[in-house]
């Protein structure tokens, strides 16, 4: 049997918290309890590209960098980025249904439509709702369509753009080719998303945590931010609600991950029930209190 | 009616919240001359919401109330022996120690549970004596009695609950009540009932928690004995019976254990200890981290990280060209402290790979190769 170091000698318990505290901080992200050994796994390659030798160095390195580009590659490295094609399901046929509702709304008005795709991973998320809005036709004439997503990780973002998946993001289509071969080109086990479905969908890399991102997407009809609240700190969820409450419009749409909920944690939305799914939409009581506050 | 009374139903039409902080002036006040109105109160069966009042009002005066309480424990009325034995235990006036031991007495089965209960939550460990001898009552007050020892605590409370792990019909209690009091040697004495029957999770569970709460671990023989046992705990419905089987499965330092550890490193909760495990098997874990790897599981940059922790570093070039980034710098990085014409061949090839990291480690690695150095000794 190889000896290991053990974790205190690989990190000392200072080195672990002033990193968890700068990533949750900076990201919301909470790492809970002692994860040390998960920590250093994951991210010890950069001390090697860096060339650093203690976690203390790494630290140093990263808040002394104006870029902040090394801050990214660390949250980029501790989060999940599993995602797939028309993930759960009955959240997007709720939203088929509520396009039209949409749609109705903004007849004889301005035709634009607007949806967010926050910790947008590689795309998957960003391109389904895509092709949910190609699919239902609503929006082909005349309509400016624009589909966002946003993601710290870099490298799910790059993979975003190329389009190009493997079997993986799609196993929740159960081998359904049809709808596969009509979006896709299909190449030794490579799967490109024609460019017609790409085109009106761009990827960011940002924290949307970063309240400041928002001013200059405003008004948006939906967003989806789904499986990432999980990771993420209360005072940090509540941020982002109120992110997310300025950049809707008054009748817009939050969609979270089914297994998360935003229930007593904040006043600014409200759960509505729709058929196996909750929407979130905008509490106009609360934000009446806020604005009677403020006056 | 009086001003006392007229203040406390004052209190009746509040929200929770005005109530809450009205009850917490007035008893900053010392108001015991409102006792006599709360009793009454307490005692108005049907009437939900004086009731909960007094015992809101009870309780914020604290030791102030405790002598009315133990007056009103020798009552006519059971069910106001019971709220005052409650409101005894929450206070936890000590002085109250001697009137809650004789309610053990009590003609009134229920009376005697909250007096158990009560003197749980007091924690004197004087009680322990008196509550060990209930544990011959009726089975409520009995469990009771298990759930007040494990609270309680210390050397003696812990003895009389290691003696009754024998009694097979309250032992998931008594594991339970263990997991919060008990030490070292309540290890050794749960170890015994791990795997066995239906509370064999609970037995594992309280000795997983004592063992990570005093910094030991079961010998490893015992760990050896009950791995079939494990690997069905960590299966369990139970999550917390999961997350005791698989911290067990990572102190094992058994190869056969490898494929749950796996498995376990894509659960949030459960990634730390799976590292652990998988570390400390070291090479023994390699056939399987490397099966894994050559299968399309999740997980990949973690696996490859311990493979090349492992030292395994020339089972590397077989996935250079995996389709996950973080294992192609992985690759990259191992592969600098290969020195073969085929592992050269391959970091030149990774060093235009389109993800600037893994770019960025093939560069590293070939500058190393060239200089003819190893890997930098800590982080790998
Ligand atoms: C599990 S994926 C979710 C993907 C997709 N929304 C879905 O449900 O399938 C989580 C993503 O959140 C991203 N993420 C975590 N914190 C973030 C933050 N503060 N800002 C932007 N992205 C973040 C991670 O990089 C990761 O790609």
């Amino acid at each position: 049997m190889t000896a290991f170091p053990d974790k205190k000698t690989i990190m000392s318990a200072e080195e672990f918290s002033s990193l968890r505290d700068l990533i949750e901080r900076e990201f919301g992200i909470l790492l809970r309890g002692d994860r040390r050994l998960t920590l250093h796994t994951k991210v010890s390659h950069r001390l090697s590209i860096l060339g650093l030798s203690t976690y203390k160095e790494y630290y140093d390195f990263i808040v002394a960098d104006p870029t902040r580009e090394e801050l990214f590659i660390l949250a980029s490295h501790i989060t999940n980025n599993e995602t797939y094609f028309f993930r759960e399901r009955p959240q997007l046929d709720a939203l088929a249904e509520i396009l039209q509702d949409i749609k109705r709304e903004k007849q004889g008005g301005e035709q634009r439509l607007r949806i967010l795709s926050l910790a947008s991973s590689s795309g998957e998320e960003a391109y389904s709702l895509n092709i949910l809005i190609h699919e239902s036709g609503l929006f082909a004439w005349n309509w400016d369509v624009e589909i966002i997503g946003i993601d710290i990780d870099r490298t799910a973002v790059s993979k975003a753009h190329a389009a190009t998946y493997t079997a993986n993001s799609f196993r929740s289509l159960n081998g359904d080719m049809s709808r596969i071969q009509r979006y896709f080109t299909v190449e030794d086990g490579r799967y490109e998303l024609k460019r017609a479905y790409a085109k009106n969908v761009e990827f960011r890399h940002a924290n949307i945590l970063d309240s400041g991102l928002y001013a200059g997407l405003a008004p948006v009809d939906v967003i989806f931010c789904r499986n990432v609240l999980i990771y993420m700190s209360d005072p940090a969820t509540e941020r982002l609600v109120s992110n997310f409450s300025s950049a809707l419009t008054e009748t817009g749409y939050l969609f979270i991950g089914s297994a998360e909920s935003l229930i007593q944690k904040t006043n600014l939305f409200t759960p509505e029930y729709r058929e196996k799914v909750i929407v979130y939409r905008k509490n106009s009581e609360a934000q009446a209190d806020a604005g009677q506050q403020r006056t | 009616m009086d001003e006392n009374q007229d203040r406390l139903n004052r209190l009746r039409t509040k929200d929770w919240w005005s109530r809450k902080k009205e009850i917490e002036e007035l008893a900053a006040g010392h108001e015991e001359r409102h006792l006599a109105v709360l009793e009454s109160w307490l005692r108005k069966g049907e009437d939900h919401l004086s009731r909960n009042i007094a015992m809101e009002v009870f309780r914020a005066l604290g030791s102030g109330a405790t002598a009315f309480l133990v007056s009103l424990l020798s009552d006519s009325d059971a069910d106001i022996r019971i709220f005052a034995a409650n409101l005894i235990g929450d206070i936890g006036d000590k002085d109250a120690l001697t009137a809650l031991i004789e309610a053990l007495e009590d003609t009134d089965v229920n009376v005697r549970i909250a007096a158990i209960e009560a003197l749980g939550k007091m924690g004197d460990a004087r009680a322990v004596g008196v509550l060990a001898r209930r544990l011959e009552d009726s089975p409520w007050s009995v469990m009771a009695a298990v759930d007040a020892l494990g609270r309680i605590g210390g050397d003696e409370a812990r003895t009389v609950l290691h003696r009754f792990l024998v009694r097979g019909e309250y032992r998931g209690m008594t594991c339970e009540a263990l997991e919060r009091a008990g030490d070292r040697a309540s290890v050794e004495q749960l170890m015994q009932y791990v795997g066995r029957g239906e509370i064999g999770g609970l037995a594992l569970r309280a000795l997983v928690t004592i063992a990570e709460r005093e910094c030991v671990m079961p010998s490893p023989l015992f760990i050896a004995e009950t791995l079939p046992v494990l690997k069905d705990l960590v299966q369990s419905p139970d999550a917390a019976v999961r997350r005791a089987a698989l911290i067990a499965l990572s102190w094992a330092g058994k190869a056969d254990a490898a494929p749950c550890l796996i498995a376990a490193l894509g659960d949030d909760g459960l990634q730390e200890h799976a590292i652990n495990g998988l570390m400390a098997l070291g090479r023994d874990a390699v056939p399987d981290i490397i099966g894994a790897l050559r299968g399309r599981g999740g997980q990949r940059g973690i696996l490859a990280k311990i493979l090349s922790m492992t030292g395994e570093v020339h089972a590397f070039p077989e996935f250079a060209g995996d389709a996950d980034s973080e294992v192609r710098t992985e690759a990259a990085l191992a592969l600098g402290t290969v020195n073969t014409p085929e592992a050269k061949a391959l970091l030149v090839k990774l060093s235009a790979d389109p993800v600037d990291e893994v770019k960025a480690a093939a560069v590293l690695s070939l500058q190393l190769m060239k200089g003819g150095a190893g890997n930098d000794g800590l982080s790998r």
